[in-house]
């Protein structure tokens, strides 16, 4: 609690699971490196991938801070509330479809949705709406073709909505493990 | 590009937000601070994790695996290693694309089983996202988490399913 960020960072960092998971990685990337003529693409990848992320990850918090600290809870109610209806369906779908960003970078926006009283379905379809985002349909359209992207965006879209509906009718009478937190800024407040 | 022109709209809305009130604009910040002291370690693993996976390059093992007679356990196959990847869709789809390819023996396309698959890699991959679950923990609690990771799954083999039964014979 009283350690300084970067203390706290450096402890996150250095837990045996990440040192694993990194020389993993290491040794995995070496040895493709050294057996396959696949290795230099490999590591392109993974560099380009390093970049993309914070490239966007400076964006994305400044969005996420700004909307936590000006979106107010009675704007979210009504949009994403218990009496939104399918307005709040629609509004859960919106952002994803315009924005694309990957989905663990939607968490805290889901986190803090949540917390200024949007229903629960709504932020479960906030974050499967991420898999159906423009960019990503038209990356679909090109590789696997017109009639594959139509096909999976027609079965997506109904079953989607279904399941978010009963994810929170589920979520709603489990009583295992721990429920969502506060969010951050109102956490700090109290 | 597009990265630049996001950046740009970040700081545009961030001076927008100063001009208006100050105060709530630091709150803002901080609150975008704590949210990067949340996330930054876990994503690093998760890039760490990816690269893992390229490393071990799925591409041609997965079409081996495709292609050696597993029947429908090919399926669940599919869908558990597609909820694991997380990969960015400029790189799924051409993987999935090349599936397919790999699949389609002359004149017929896959069949029923083989386009289910190769959904099931596709859905899991979007919807599901394993890979991100110490985030997601961490962010929206662990029941929360469970609760969404078992029904999108549920929801992603059964659109693969579907898209078996609806597209078997397709060609890319």
């Amino acid at each position: 609690m009283d350690t300084t960020p970067e203390k706290r960072l450096m402890k996150g960092l250095l837990q045996p699971k990440v040192i694993a998971v990194f020389a993993l990685a290491t040794i995995s990337l070496t040895l493709s490196l050294i057996f396959r003529t696949q290795g230099k693409k490999n590591a392109r990848e993974l560099i380009s991938l390093a970049e993309q992320l914070v490239l966007i990850m400076p964006a994305i918090l400044i969005f996420i801070g700004l909307f936590a600290e000006w979106a107010g809870a009675d704007f979210i109610e009504k949009y994403l509330g218990d009496s939104a209806g399918i307005k709040g369906l629609l509004a859960s779908f919106a952002f994803p479809l315009l924005i694309p960003i990957p989905l663990f970078m939607a968490l805290p926006i889901g986190n803090i949705i949540f917390n200024k009283k949007a229903r629960l379905a709504f932020v479960y379809s906030f974050f499967g709406a991420m898999a159906f985002s423009i960019v990503s349909l038209l990356f679909e359209a090109q590789f696997m073709g017109t009639l594959w992207m139509a096909t999976r965006l027609a079965l997506s879209v109904p079953i989607v909505i279904l399941l978010c509906f009963l994810a929170e009718w589920w979520y709603n009478r489990a009583r295992f493990g721990k429920p969502i937190p506060e969010a951050p800024s109102t956490a700090k407040s109290t | 590009m597009a990265y630049i022109i996001v950046n740009a709209i970040a700081g545009i809305l961030l001076v927008l937000s100063l001009i208006k009130d100050r105060k709530r604009t630091v709150k803002a910040l901080s609150a975008a601070w704590q949210i990067a002291k949340q996330m930054v370690p876990l994503v690093a693993i998760i890039w760490l994790a990816i690269g893992l996976v390229i490393g071990f390059s799925p591409g041609g093992s997965l079409s081996r695996l495709l292609n050696s007679d597993l029947g429908f356990l090919a399926i669940p196959i599919m869908a558990v290693v597609g909820s694991f990847l997380a990969l960015p869709a400029p790189v799924v789809f051409p993987l999935a694309a090349s599936m397919l390819k790999a699949t389609s023996h002359a004149g017929s396309g896959p069949g029923m089983v083989g386009i289910a698959a190769i959904a099931a890699l596709v859905t899991c991959n979007s919807m599901v996202s394993f890979a991100s679950f110490p985030i997601e923990i961490a962010i929206m609690g662990s029941r929360s988490t469970t609760v969404r990771l078992v029904s999108a799954f549920i929801a992603a083999v059964t659109i693969a399913v579907l898209m078996g039964v609806i597209l078997h014979g397709y060609h890319a």
